[in-house]
């Protein structure tokens, strides 16, 4: 178990949740530096609206459409699903 | 006999953690069936279910989400919990040092993944039974198909593990691979819904097989004709994907 020695802090100019807050942004950064690495979650979560898209909304749309009329009977059950998405 | 030993030893460590995917594998299709089946089912219904091959849209769908989610669990046992005994708890170095050997851990993986999807099939079952879905006493035989399903996907998986230096590349393979054939594999609608190249692909995949062949088995339709095809395809799959996974688990673990 490491021990951690934590110097004694001298008195800041500002109440302390302010720097609890400027401390708090390194945890941010951290974070942020090692999501980087890992940039595949984000670009490929572009894909999974789209599949959804394509998957339920036109396939299962063409059960659906012929007379669609969720809300709307102007748009068919694709255009629901990306208003509800 | 010794893969036994593998088998048995994902079951002790199973007997602490069953209590996680006790609820995920009831619920899900609960939630699932409730959803989409009744409340998107009441739409369709309400139209002709000729596309469906006449059957209600509950009844569609039932079947194609025991499959799915055979696949589903299969694949992520396949991946994380693999690469932990692969590489960050190093359990596979630990039994290869007993007299186990890689060829054991293959079939005792997948021994176990069997059990498990086995329980998962039943569990799934009876809420089938609860939406009054199953039409044919064959339903009965779509639990070994659904596990046939799940162990196609364990093994290819496992192989795509056996490649893999940490979990990165999980999470493209799950949105990419896993999700898109979730989507369209017939699960949801029918593939011939699909523009035909689509269908094509759709038609090369291990989910669309288990998805014929357990509709068919537990609805009886007349998609059930093409059940040697499903079969056959299953069995040579889960075949070649286990030769494979072990051939790379073999190079990754024995200097």
């Amino acid at each position: 178990m490491a021990v951690i020695v934590r110097p004694t802090p001298s008195p800041a100019p500002y109440p302390a949740v302010v720097g609890s807050f400027l401390r708090a942004r390194r945890l941010v950064q951290r974070n942020l530096l090692v999501y980087r690495h890992s940039w595949m979650v984000v670009f490929s979560g572009f894909f999974e609206p789209l599949f959804y898209l394509l998957g339920i909304g036109y396939g299962l749309g063409t059960i659906v459409a012929p007379q669609a009329s969720i809300n709307d009977r102007r748009n068919g059950f694709c255009s629901y699903e990306i208003r509800t998405m | 006999m010794t893969a036994l030993r593998v088998t048995q030893r994902n079951l002790w460590v199973y007997r602490r953690t069953w209590r996680g995917s006790l609820f995920g594998s009831f619920l899900n299709p609960l939630l699932y069936l409730g959803a989409l089946g009744v409340g998107l089912g009441a739409f369709i219904e309400a139209q002709d279910t000729t596309a469906l091959g006449g059957v209600g849209y509950l009844q569609f769908l039932g079947p194609g989400l025991l499959a799915a989610a055979c696949m589903q669990t299969a694949s992520f046992e396949a991946t994380f919990p693999i690469m932990g005994k692969i590489s960050w708890r190093r359990n596979y170095e630990a039994m290869l040092s007993a007299p186990l050997s890689v060829r054991d851990l293959v079939l005792g993986e997948m021994g176990w993944m069997a059990v498990r999807l086995t329980t998962m099939a039943l569990s799934f079952m009876v809420v089938l039974v609860l939406f009054g879905i199953p039409t044919s006493p064959l339903a009965v035989l779509s639990i070994p198909a659904a596990v046939l399903t799940g162990l196609a996907f364990f093994t290819a998986i496992m192989a795509f593990t056996a490649t893999q230096k940490n979990d990165s590349g999980f999470a493209a393979m799950f949105r990419f691979v896993i999700n898109p054939l979730f989507l369209f594999s017939g699960t949801f609608f029918p593939v011939d819904r699909l523009p035909d190249a689509i269908e094509f692909v759709a038609a090369l995949t291990p989910l669309y097989h288990g998805v014929g062949l357990i509709r068919g088995l537990v609805l009886q339709t007349p998609e059930l004709a093409n059940w040697p095809i499903h079969l056959a395809y299953l069995v040579a799959f889960t075949l070649v994907a286990a030769r494979l996974a072990y051939r790379l688990l073999h190079r990754r673990l024995v200097k």
